[in-house]
């Protein structure tokens, strides 16, 4: 299951962790992330609970259940967000402090597949405080690029991607970074247009220093720049949409390890038009002299 | 003559000393120099200096609207120096005028990029704002963004219908895995309710209209719609587009 869940989040597309290169499975329903997730401690009792599933899912009311300690369950009224592929559900009465819990999220359909995906379970222990304040964030602090070729289950074919590598800055609430959601924007490219473009949200990542976004070549050629913010377990946002970070990609095909006009920097041909510049110069003197 | 290479491989120095001479010709211009940075840099001096009455600032909730008249915005040009911290201060205490030329707007703080009631801070405490189908748009980058869609350009595992030029003119389009792309459009037999159209009619507005009709999602070449727009879908497309 935990493989199954993997490839799920590869194939969540956009935004991911992961930076291998891997074909994603075609339209599966599968669970991406959880949040808080499995083996989190200190979660807020007034937590609300969250699953991301890919975007193929449909929800039909599959049942969220919380699992106490003496193993009765309960299930927990669930909500379904399509727009950002999100399952939640917030206990009806607070949760014990220092409790172990478990929660099952479902298998959902998909819109296209016959089969189920893949749901998961979060053993997770709650804290005493409450969370109550908004998180801080200070945002997104270093972009990096590249381009990717990677055979596409769906279309049996090689698909071209941006993988844009970005560096997070330093995320704090008081119900712990285990429970924030990180939200991407791309604030500058192509198809922005001025209102910048929401990246899929995902649970914010175990290292909490990096995460992946991919893009296809018409949304990612040129000034890409990207913005972020959290989200915590009830829902307050933090302010840190200000900070953008950007970098320059150009359209493939290109030269990769070519000094000269590199894909990342300006300075290669201006040190090509020294080179040309001074080649010139010098077939001019010998022409003088001849 | 005045040399400073002085040092010798027995005798390395870091610094060279100077004769007298040397001093009057070469340091004289730098004590000149350095005096008045020092000069100049005294008469900034003050903005390093803590705010008396930063208590209020810190206080002070944020985002207070600005009532006062504009030539009362900023902070007094010179503190008098009998000045007590707790003495009232005539400017709004969310204002810092540690900034140098903010000016605050009427409007407060808005969602552009830009720190428009000069506390420090750039588009602080922007509401988020519900979309219909679920989501919300936030302030990042100095603009709202777009509603959140469930992907980018069609579901994964999705197939859309495609008119081709030549052979049987019908196909197939299949989503990424992502769904930030279609592949190409795959030829394959049109169903029985349009083959006939397709052997008669052949790529053409009815070809299409046929697709429609019968319930596959297909991409509206022929500008069925009369929107201009050739690349959009028509027909039964719940499951392929991005609601």
């Amino acid at each position: 299951m935990r493989q199954a869940i993997i490839a799920a989040a590869l194939a969540a597309g956009a935004f991911g962790a992961a930076p291998a290169a891997r074909a994603a499975p075609c339209g599966k329903p599968d669970l991406v992330d959880m949040v808080p997730p499995d083996g989190a401690v200190a979660v807020p009792p007034n937590a609300t609970l969250a699953a991301h599933y890919t975007s193929a899912a449909d929800y039909l009311g599959e049942e969220v259940i919380l699992v106490r300690p003496d193993m009765s369950e309960q299930v927990l009224p669930a909500m379904w967000d399509a727009t950002e592929q999100r399952l939640s559900a917030t206990p009806p009465q607070p949760l014990e402090p220092g409790t172990i819990y478990d929660v099952r999220w479902p298998a959902l359909r998909g819109l296209n597949a016959a089969a189920p995906g893949v749901g998961d379970t979060a053993r997770f222990t709650t804290g005493t405080a409450f969370d109550l304040a908004p998180p801080t964030f200070t945002g997104l602090v270093g972009l990096s690029w590249d381009l990717e070729r990677v055979n596409d289950e769906c279309l049996d074919e090689l698909v071209e991607r941006f993988v844009f590598d970005i560096n997070l800055g330093a995320a704090q609430d008081d119900g712990g970074t285990n429970g924030l959601t990180l939200m991407l924007f791309q604030t500058s490219g192509p198809n922005v247009m001025g209102m910048p473009q929401p990246i899929p949200a995902r649970a914010w990542p175990t290292d909490g220093k990096t995460a992946q976004v991919r893009l296809a070549t018409g949304d990612a050629v040129g000034d890409i720049c990207f913005a972020g913010i959290v989200r915590d377990t009830t829902g307050q946002l933090s302010q840190s949409g200000d900070v953008e970070v950007c970098v320059h990609t150009t359209e493939p095909p290109f030269f990769r390890g070519c000094s000269v006009g590199g894909a990342r920097g300006g300075h290669g041909w201006a040190l090509a038009s020294l080179a040309l510049a001074a080649l010139v110069h010098r077939r001019r003197r010998r022409t003088r002299t001849r | 003559m005045c040399s400073t290479d002085t040092a010798t491989s027995r005798n390395p120095q870091l610094f060279s000393s100077l004769g007298p001479s040397c001093v009057h010709a070469v340091v004289r211009p730098l004590l000149i120099a350095l005096g008045l940075l020092v000069w100049t840099g005294a008469g900034c001096g003050r903005t390093a200096l803590e705010p008396i009455y930063k208590e209020n600032v810190d206080a002070a909730p944020k985002d207070h609207p600005l009532d006062l008249p504009a030539e009362r915005m900023d902070a007094p040009p010179d503190v008098p120096p009998d000045l007590k911290p707790d003495m009232a201060i005539e400017h709004p205490p969310d204002i810092r005028p540690d900034i140098p030329g903010c000016v605050p707007k009427t409007q407060g703080e808005t969602c552009n990029g830009a720190d428009d009631d000069c506390d420090g801070l750039v588009d602080e405490d922007q509401p988020a704002i519900p979309c219909p189908q679920g989501g919300n748009r936030v302030c990042v980058g100095g603009a709202y963004s777009v509603c959140p869609t469930r992907c980018d350009v069609c579901v994964p595992g999705s197939k859309r219908t495609c008119i081709t030029s030549f052979c049987t003119f019908w196909g197939n389009q299949a989503c990424a895995g992502d769904g930030q792309s279609f592949g190409p459009c795959k030829e394959t037999e049109a169903p029985a309710p349009c083959q006939a159209v397709a052997q008669k009619m052949m790529r053409s507005p009815a070809l299409e209209q046929c697709c429609i009709d019968n319930d596959y999602c297909c991409v509206d070449e022929f500008d069925l719609n009369h929107n201009g727009n050739t690349t959009e879908m028509l027909g039964r497309c719940e499951a392929v587009v991005c609601h």
